[in-house]
């Protein structure tokens, strides 16, 4: 999956639902070389950590977890033997369409595409965001930073809980 | 363990004033300990300021404040390029909102000229429209104060503290001074929560509560005045509002609110001054903020509340006679205390800790310089500041600078480890967070939280839930979720 080449048609940065789709799609329409770049160290994006039930109804008609709708993609993804990078973080993208990345396994190292699909999900309102006065404890989490530590780190994020 | 207690010179609080006087001390033939109450360097005042090194014109002639303001602001670009600390000297301005106005500036620029502060300049409504285009056009003119800077403070403080170390400073955190032990009027060292520590010396800096524990030494009329100033973060976006800090002509309580950009590429807005009973009350109020925020508005117009980050709030230890008091008392000797090192404290700290050192040689102790001490230290860089070429060079040797852990801040997971490990270790989430800068960025630490917990609890070996944000009792998650299945 590192063994990535110097030019793609297209590079599309973040493996979330969108990511995926858009790679699925390309490829499907006739894109010869398409890389997918993850920051984590997986595909599916903020999917994994939804493990809530309700995805999925409108496209297969069924009742998925985030995790399940997820895999649907990724599936028909590795199927088409789509090259992608993990752990890999975008720094940089130039006006004449270079990558600049990140990552353990490459280094350092500048892409070049033919075109770029920006598909890296949204960012959560912070508490200073939303001018929510008062102390700054431990322990306030915004929504999407508590689901992570419980569904995917394992770990719990208080015994009383309160949602704002 | 009890031998390791017994110290020729200890030191209370580990803020600017703390780090650079252990510091300062460090190249002598001395054992030296710095007690703080917090987990980490920088927790006290020091680190909830906005890092302006003023120049010297706001204290009244004659003060200390006044002569060590002008001096410290001198020895700064020195004093930050030896410990490898970015110092930025991008002037400032004080401007007058009013064409009535302006003769306060020329009030301000002759208490600067007689304070010794050089290079003072009014300019007039085009020149500073040229200057800071983006300040609020009605105003009328400026007081240009080329000499003001900028330094990111927890880079200083922990650099200070890290360069101490490296001689040998013991450093003892989560530890609170109780009271002072006097004996035939000479003091004799310190009451803490890990038991009695004793010294030939004792330097208190104590920020807030160095006039209750001078009290337990049975001094009289050390007592502080504490005086609230909060501060709000803009997104990164707003990077180029201005170019410098800018006030408004100052009022009777103090400097005024200012807008400023930071060491870290931010725009911040607050420094106001409301004074409260409690020095332990960091919270920040919605009625506080509307004041700060109208203040703010009035002098850069393009500021908006909707694009604040982050916000925090600093107490300022100020004396009653508002000035700096710095001294070495008669009764109970070996006893030197720092009372009221509010601000320019910051902007003062080379010369105390140079002026620390003479009370010491000039009555109390014969200091003897020790060959063996390092006389230069510079604290590790950050990776995003490296040019290219050393930054393929550090990943080469060590791939987790490749990995980047806080996107916002393009931190990677080599700098954090390097912070823990470091002769300061970073061991709580703030502590890496002022040491890196992980989690201070646009997110917050939203999506970068939980990695850098991972790594803390991977590199200190301790289970997640032991990891603290900043000390005892802030645990930051409270366990495991499948505890027993
Ligand atoms: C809002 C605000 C704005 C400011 N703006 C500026 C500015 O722009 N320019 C400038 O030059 N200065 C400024 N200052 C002043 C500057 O921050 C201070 O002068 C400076 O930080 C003082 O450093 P310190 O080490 O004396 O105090 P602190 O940083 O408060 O250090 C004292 C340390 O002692 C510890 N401690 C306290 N009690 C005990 C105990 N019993 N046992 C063990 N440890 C203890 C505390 O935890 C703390 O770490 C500002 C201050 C504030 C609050």
């Amino acid at each position: 999956m590192s063994r990535t080449k110097q030019k793609y048609d297209i590079v599309i940065i973040g493996a979330g639902p969108a990511g995926l789709a858009a790679a699925i799609s390309a490829k499907e329409n006739g894109a010869e070389d398409v890389l997918l770049i993850e920051r984590l160290d997986c595909l599916g994006g903020i999917l994994q950590q939804c493990i809530h039930p309700g995805f999925g109804l409108k496209k297969f008609r069924l009742y998925l977890t985030g995790p399940e709708y997820a895999k649907k993609y990724i599936d028909s993804f590795l199927k088409l033997k789509i090259d992608y990078l993990l752990d890999t973080c975008v720094l940089e993208v130039t006006p004449f369409k270079k990558v600049l990345v990140t990552s353990p396994t490459t280094g350092l190292k500048t892409l070049e595409a033919g075109s770029i699909i920006f598909a890296m999900g949204c960012r959560e309102r912070t508490r200073a965001n939303l001018n929510i006065f008062g102390d700054r404890p431990a322990g306030i989490f915004t929504a999407g930073t508590a689901q992570r530590l419980i569904n995917i780190e394992g770990l719990m994020v208080g015994k009383e809980i309160i949602i704002l | 363990m009890k031998s390791d207690k017994k110290y020729d010179i200890l030191i209370i609080g580990a803020g600017v004033i703390g780090c650079s006087i252990a510091r300062s001390l460090s190249y002598y033939d001395l054992r030296i300990g710095v007690i703080e109450k917090s987990s980490y360097v920088c927790s006290g005042q020091s680190k909830a300021n906005g890092g302006i090194i003023h120049a010297g014109h706001n204290s009244k002639p004659g003060t200390l404040k006044a002569r060590l303001n002008v001096m410290g602001n001198r020895m700064f670009p020195k004093f930050c390029s030896d410990m490898g600390v970015e110092f930025k000297k991008i002037g400032m301005m004080v401007v007058a909102d009013k064409a009535e106005k302006v003769p306060a500036l020329e009030a301000l620029k002759a208490q600067g000229i007689i304070n010794g502060v050089i290079g003072l300049r009014i300019i007039g409504k085009e020149e500073l429209l040229r200057l800071e285009p983006n300040i609020a056009p009605s105003l009328s003119g400026a007081l240009f104060i080329p000499s003001a800077g900028m330094v990111n403070v927890h880079r200083l403080v922990i650099a200070s503290a890290e360069h101490a170390a490296v001689n040998g400073v013991d450093f003892i955190f989560n530890n609170r001074v109780r009271k002072l032990m006097v004996e035939d009027d000479k003091l004799k060292g310190a009451v803490t929560d890990k038991g009695k520590f004793y010294s030939k010396i004792l330097i208190n800096c104590a920020g807030t509560e160095s006039g209750k524990i001078a009290n337990s030494a049975g001094l009289k009329g050390y007592s502080i005045i504490p005086r609230k100033g909060e501060y709000y973060i803009l997104d990164k976006k707003y990077r180029g509002l201005v170019r410098r800090p800018c006030f408004f002509t100052p009022n009777p309580e103090g400097k005024g609110v200012t807008v400023f950009p930071s060491s870290n590429g931010n725009v911040l807005f607050g420094g106001n001054s409301i004074k409260v009973e409690d020095s332990t009350d960091f919270s920040t109020t919605k009625k506080d903020f509307d004041q700060v925020y109208k203040k703010a508005q009035k002098l850069v117009p393009g500021i908006a509340g909707k694009e604040i980050i982050g916000a925090f709030a600093g107490i300022r230890s100020t004396s009653t006679s508002h000035d700096f008091i710095i001294e070495a008392p008669h009764k109970p000797s070996g006893f030197i205390i720092l009372n009221g090192i509010d601000s320019p404290g910051l902007s003062s700290a080379p010369v105390i800790s140079e002026h620390v050192t003479s009370l010491i040689k000039d009555g109390l102790m014969d200091l003897r310089k020790d060959p063996n001490k390092k006389h230069t230290y510079k604290i590790k860089p950050l990776f995003r500041e490296l040019g290219p070429v050393e930054k393929e060079l550090w990943i080469k040797k060590d791939k987790r600078f490749a990995r980047i852990v806080c996107r916002c801040e393009e931190i990677t997971e080599g700098d954090i480890v390097s912070a823990i490990h470091s002769p300061i270790p970073a061991e709580t989430i703030d502590a890496v967070k002022f040491k890196t800068w992980a989690g201070a960025g646009r997110c917050q630490g939203g999506f970068d939280l939980e990695r850098v917990l991972h790594i803390l609890s991977r590199e200190c070996c301790l289970p997640p839930e032991n990891i603290t944000k900043n000390g005892q009792g802030s645990n930051v998650v409270t366990g495991k979720t499948k505890v027993g299945l």
